[in-house]
């Protein structure tokens, strides 16, 4: 790719790569879509789990590469998607950090800021949703704030597209100035005991690449690397009475036995001095948001688990009733393709190879195409509306009993139609062991064509009358042995503490189309990909086994 | 000791102590919970098992064994 740039654009060879890091659901990759309109390339790279996206396009004489970081409320490694953009904020080489902050709810987000600002990178703050906080009558002013922080800060909004230029701009020029140190200030203990470390590494000239006031902050927040760093120099043994002297003096200031608590407080009380500097929000009298008024009937203790089963009984008619149209095409079309191939083909056995064996394999993988899409736009709508969340909210306290996750319900529902979107749904949850456990379970929901075999099995040795009953008792059962099943493996292959269960439940949003749209298309093209192939080399081996050896 | 498991609806408390683990500490202060911090009890889920609170502008569901492990006082 790179190779082909240099080709088009030989004489400008000026890359800006940026990390674009922001709390989740603040907009990034809404605001990504508009940065890149005339984007060149979207690809996936993808982690195990989590994906970075990467973004490439041309502005003024700068060719710039945004990698899409995960949301991450903080700096921290705690859960897969903060461990990837963490892991890549500290050991990937790129030049700029720009910050997406949702200027609606700007005290929480500068928390992961100033977190941000003391790595000692070019950074660039992007306000994005501005036209939501004009709406909510907040007045920021931008200016003011980055001279209050010394990092350029940008009014954008990703929806209606305004500051998208402007962002781009100040990119450039920070990349065209010398960087400056950010004005990141603590109180006074804190400062003091920074001042005692700059001090004493600039009386011994120490050599580094970062500041001074940076090792300091480094050193008193624990940053491992930091002092490996500096453990190797004949300073430490002077060094590390002072600095233990400091980390006593901090903790006691904050009556706290962890240093990073009594740092997260720090930055806590800086983001609400900016804050109080740069914000005047009319006073709102207590009306309830929409996001409130809605909640009040989705979450009802009594209502909101009916109305979810609603929404996903309508999930499911949409899903097979109308997914089921398609698929009778896509069954006819190969079909029809295989009788044709095989008339063209005279010998026996590899007529039987090419129809039976990949025609037939190609095609069931192709037939599921219909369900897959319909599933992944439903789920698609549930996350990006803020839904999701409130499932998890409503369904952990029964799943959590077994070992499971609140949302593991829509892969376990999504079981009782098709097992393949079921496992492919299971993406929704973000912890590895929560998935694999739910992944385990998804085969004991009993699919529908297993239906045929049960009614087979049911009829054979029941009277009639009863075999309705046997029928739904089967698939009760299945369910339960899967739960306790579920029970078990938590208490054996996947022992350990439990997840903690903190989550933010997010606005109410209207979903992007674009955005939808986007997802369904890289998931479905990942369907046809991973399983295309296993399934078609699977269907191909099936096929051998039954015919050979012939007797 | 009153914690946050034990407030009931609509009721406003302040943080007083995070008792939780260093990783679940980290969790709770990412999202703003940390002491001193204001939080508003929205709402509980069926048996009581998740509770939905509001800490600033942010709306955050924790479990009821993780609501335990944070100490308030009535404001």
């Amino acid at each position: 790719m790179s190779q082909m740039q240099e080709k088009s654009c030989p004489i400008i060879a000026n890359h800006i790569k940026i990390a674009l890091v922001g709390q989740p659901n603040v907009g990034k990759s809404m605001l990504i879509n508009s940065v890149s309109n005339a984007h060149l390339h979207v690809g996936n790279f993808s982690g195990v789990t989590v994906d970075k996206t990467e973004v490439l396009f041309d502005y003024k004489d700068y060719h710039f590469t945004v990698v899409d970081l995960p949301g991450t409320y903080a700096f921290t490694d705690y859960t897969i998607e903060e461990r990837v953009t963490h892991d890549y904020l500290c050991a990937e080489s790129y030049d700029m950090i720009i910050n997406v902050v949702d200027s609606t709810n700007l005290e929480k987000n500068l928390q992961l800021t100033s977190e941000l600002m003391s790595m000692s990178k070019s950074m660039v703050i992007a306000l994005n949703m501005s036209d939501e906080a004009d709406k909510e009558g907040i007045d920021l002013n931008a200016s003011y704030m980055s001279e209050l922080l010394g990092i350029p800060c940008v009014k954008v909004s990703a929806v209606t597209k305004i500051g998208i230029e402007e962002l781009l701009d100040a990119v450039v020029s920070v990349r065209e100035k010398e960087s400056q140190e950010s004005k990141l200030i603590f109180s006074e203990p804190v400062e003091e005991e920074i001042a005692q470390i700059v001090w004493y590494l600039d009386k011994h000239r120490y050599e580094a690449k970062n500041s001074y006031r940076n090792i300091a902050i480094n050193l008193l927040k624990n940053n491992k690397k930091t002092y490996a760093k500096l453990h190797d120099d004949p300073v430490w043994t002077e060094l590390q009475p002072i600095l233990i002297e400091a980390l006593k003096h901090v903790e006691l200031h904050h009556d706290s036995d962890d240093i990073k608590e009594s740092f997260a407080e720090e930055y806590a009380s800086f983001n609400r001095g900016i804050v109080a500097e740069v914000l005047k929000q009319e006073t709102v009298d207590e009306k309830k948001t929409l996001t409130e008024k809605i909640d009040n009937i989705l979450i009802h203790p009594f209502l909101g688990i009916p109305i979810f089963l609603f929404f996903m009984w309508a999930l499911f008619q949409l899903t097979f009733e109308i997914g089921s149209i398609p698929m009778d095409w896509i069954d006819a079309f190969f079909g029809w393709f295989g009788d044709t191939v095989g008339a063209t083909i005279p010998n026996d056995d590899v007529r039987s190879l090419v129809v039976d064996g990949i025609i037939a394999g190609v095609g069931a993988v192709i037939l599921f195409v219909p369900n897959i899409i319909i599933l992944f736009i439903g789920i698609a709508l549930l996350e990006s509306t803020g839904y999701m969340s409130r499932v998890a909210f409503l369904l952990d306290g029964f799943f959590h009993k077994f070992g499971m996750h609140g949302q593991s319900f829509i892969p376990l529902v999504t079981g009782f139609g098709c097992s393949i979107p079921a496992y492919m749904s299971a993406r929704i949850l973000k912890n590895d062991r929560d998935r694999l456990l739910t992944l385990f379970i998804i085969g004991f929901m009993s699919c529908g064509a297993r239906l045929p075999v049960y009614v087979l099995f049911a009829g054979a040795f029941f009277s009639p009358e009863m075999a309705g009953n046997i029928l739904f008792a089967i698939y009760i059962g299945g369910a339960m042995i899967g739960l306790i099943a579920a029970k078990v493996l938590k208490l054996t292959a996947f022992k350990g503490a439990d997840e903690p269960f903190v989550m933010e439940m997010p606005k109410y949003r209207l979903p992007s189309v674009k955005l939808i749209w986007h997802t369904v298309l890289t998931k479905t093209m990942m369907y046809l990909k991973k399983a295309g192939t296993f399934i078609a080399a699977a269907s191909m081996l099936i096929w051998f086994l039954s015919n050979y050896p012939q007797s | 000791m009153k914690t946050l498991k034990d407030c009931n609806k609509a009721c406003k408390v302040k943080v007083i102590k995070l008792h939780a683990s260093t990783d679940l500490k980290q969790r709770l202060i990412s999202f703003g919970i940390m002491k001193e911090s204001v939080i508003e009890v929205l709402e509980h889920a069926p048996a009581k098992s998740t509770i939905e609170v509001k800490v600033g502008k942010m709306r955050i569901a924790l479990r009821a064994q993780e609501a335990e492990l944070i100490e308030v006082k009535k404001i």
